[in-house]
């Protein structure tokens, strides 16, 4: 079992591979490894309550930890009621964490 | 015998101080090209800020910081307000992205969607003017006359649900106002540095002294009234027989301006006096407007806006002078109904099957995060914007494949929300007002947020939360927020304190009347209450607020009369 840190930096919508990224997480998480996704910069829209993103929505129904970066949603004026339920807010600092626990990172 | 012991047969010396103005500023150059090269202010001198009102731009300052500035022995922070001209608000991709770009590089305070479907931006400074007209001119629009004493932007209203006549009377108003507008050489010379030296017939169709005050355009599609027609100097009605446009009901007279310091200043509803063929309603609106120029009062400006002319000299004088310049008499005016001022909010499908949606702007201001989350919709969008005279933001041009990718995309943004608002929000208008209005007594956009939760508060204790009212509020008496057709408006006296008018329709058809002088916000409350009490016990099935006031007679025992100050 390995530990998997997916950083999501686009937005489903303008980019195809953000939801492909967010459905192999989805696999890996289903074969039994310790998933974590980490929205950053356009990353962090689909995290905006009414957003629409499949995959995320399963990842977060399935308890998957997802995060989203707060200077971006700063930057966005997204503030944390307007998330989804189950949507942490932490800093880029969880980045290093995870290089340092020796996490997998996956940056898209 | 007409009396024309006022207008511009007089003595160009005998007449108001700014016709002496218009009439030595070389068709409205006046010195405005030296004033913008002086580096020593951030100011244009001398009477040149007059003159560049018809060129689409108020001198303004930041009246926050005036009396700061002036113990610190500094002149006022100087500023400009450009505001673009958009015959029935009507903009392409492109355009709003440019126009966003601009803000960004040379406005301070975003973009405003004004209340006559156009684009303000403030916070100018004098050294970037030059280069901003450039840009506008590079996006294929103008801010000719978009201010001044000229023929104002043409306002156009809109019904997504008959695209086809909506696109005829949309191309009619765009027409207008290139017929409209001052064709003086001034503009490019100035403005582009292209070479226009004066000429003495530079601009026929208005003379050397333009107009004696503004004159204000607009086409309304009923069942929606949504530019306030009866607010017009001169308004046009589409008349729709058989699902196709007949041509216009006219009405003449409408102005909304008053001085609370003057008994024969008010406001006036435009009047309905006759009916014309579709196509001829450029030449007319420019008929209209030669009257006027021709008899306005030019001594007394207070005086000189077109429904003073119309009171002065008679609608019977009118319809004569009317019919000897076009050669025939106005046909008889034809039935129509409007029932709703307010913008139809939400998706609608045109019959030409294209999907139109309204996004609520609050006060029309497009700043902050919403900027940026329209500037990222844009980015992928592929219809074509209208800004509305509520305010507010069009989506149009939709094919039906787009939609779904469209909603997505304002689902994301966050946007969605603005498609279906707050109904009290969507009926509420405000203007600028403080801190860059130089008219301006009292607070109104910056103030609304504030007022808008009050009032919510105020309407839900009786029981009235689901049902809309017009409500208008402005900083001074002049009325650039049609206040005086609203349910309920407000209109600036002092810091704080406002004179309340009631009784106005939902569907702008009927005046406002004033209720009380002077009023604060403790008192506003005191004054509703008992009134929205009565409405939520007394209240007819589907009636609004406006219509009870009258029925029940409510209005004719207001308890305060202000008096002039």
């Amino acid at each position: 079992m390995s530990n998997y840190l997916f950083i999501q930096s686009q937005d489903p919508f303008t980019e195809v591979r953000t939801e492909h990224q967010f459905a192999l997480a989805g696999q890996l998480f289903d074969a039994g490894h310790n998933v974590q996704i980490l929205l950053v910069q356009n990353g962090v829209i689909p995290a905006r309550q009414g957003a629409r993103s499949q995959h995320l929505d399963q990842l977060i129904e399935w308890g998957v930890p997802v995060l989203a970066d707060d200077f971006s949603l700063q930057q966005r004026q997204i503030s944390d009621d307007d998330l989804k339920d189950n949507i942490a807010v932490d800093s880029v600092d969880s980045v290093i964490d995870a290089l340092l626990d020796g996490h997998k990172v996956i940056w898209n | 015998m007409v009396d024309r012991r006022c207008d511009l047969t007089q003595d160009v010396n005998t007449l108001h101080a700014n016709e002496q103005l218009k009439a030595n500023s070389r068709h409205l150059r006046g010195t405005i090209a030296e004033g913008l090269e002086n580096p020593l202010t951030g100011a244009v001198p001398g009477d040149d800020p007059l003159l560049m009102k018809f060129h689409g731009i108020y001198q303004q300052d930041d009246r926050d910081l005036r009396t700061d500035r002036t113990r610190r022995k500094l002149e006022p922070n100087y500023q400009f307000m450009v505001r673009l001209r958009i015959p029935g608000g009507t903009l392409s991709k492109k355009q709003w992205q440019g126009i966003d770009r601009l803000s960004r590089r040379f406005a301070e305070r975003g973009i405003r969607i004004t209340t006559r479907q156009t684009i303000q931006l403030h916070g100018v400074r004098k050294p970037n003017l030059r280069a901003l007209m450039q840009g506008i001119r590079d996006l294929g629009l103008d801010t000719i006359a978009a201010c001044g004493d000229d023929s104002r932007g043409v306002v156009c209203g809109s019904n997504p649900s008959l695209s086809n006549v909506h696109h005829q009377v949309a191309t009619l108003a765009r027409e207008t106002s290139n017929r409209l507008i001052p064709k003086t050489g001034a503009y490019p010379q100035i403005w582009y540095r292209e070479d226009h030296p004066p000429k003495d017939d530079e601009d026929p169709q208005y003379g050397p002294l333009y107009l004696p005050r503004k004159f204000k355009v607009g086409y309304v599609i009923p069942p929606v009234n949504d530019i306030d027609v009866y607010g017009q100097d001169l308004g046009l009605i589409a008349i729709i027989e058989d699902g196709r446009l007949s041509g216009f009901n006219i009405c003449v007279g409408g102005g909304m301006g008053q001085l609370d310091t003057r008994e024969d200043s008010y406001p006036r509803l435009a009047e309905v006096l006759g009916f014309i063929e579709a196509d001829q309603a450029p030449a007319f609106a420019e008929i209209v407007m030669g009257i006027q120029r021709d008899f306005g009062d030019r001594k007394d400006r207070h005086r000189a806006r077109f429904k003073y002319t119309l009171d002065r000299l008679g609608n019977d004088w009118f319809l004569e002078e009317l019919a000897s310049r076009r050669g025939q008499p106005l046909a008889a005016a034809r039935p129509f109904q409007l029932t709703q001022n307010g913008d139809p909010l939400g998706w609608h499908q045109g019959d030409d099957g294209l999907w139109h949606a309204t996004l609520y702007i609050e006060n029309g201001r497009v700043d902050g995060a919403l900027r940026d989350q329209l500037e990222g919709f844009f980015q992928q969008y592929g219809g074509q914007v209208r800004l509305t005279t509520n305010q507010n933001l069009q989506l149009t041009h939709v094919e039906d494949h787009e939609r779904e990718q469209i909603q997505w995309r304002l689902d994301d943004l966050g946007l969605s929300p603005r498609l279906a608002p707050d109904q009290q929000a969507a009926h509420t208008l405000s203007c600028v007002a403080l801190p860059t209005c130089g008219l301006a007594m009292a607070e109104a956009e910056r103030y609304m947020p504030d007022f808008l939760d009050l009032f919510n508060r105020l309407k839900a204790q009786y029981g009235l939360t689901q049902i809309p009212m017009t409500l208008r509020v402005t900083g001074c008496p002049n009325g650039c927020a049609r206040p005086y057709l609203a349910e309920i408006a407000l209109t600036g006296r002092a810091p704080g304190l406002y004179n309340l008018y009631l009784g106005g329709s939902f569907q702008g058809d009927r005046q406002a009347r004033l209720y009380a002088g002077n009023v604060s916000e403790n008192r506003f409350i005191d004054l509703m209450a008992p009134l929205f009490e009565a409405f939520s016990q007394r209240r007819h099935p589907q009636e609004h607020f406006g219509d009870f006031l009258v029925r029940d007679h409510l209005l004719e025992a207001a308890p305060v009369t202000v008096m002039p100050r």
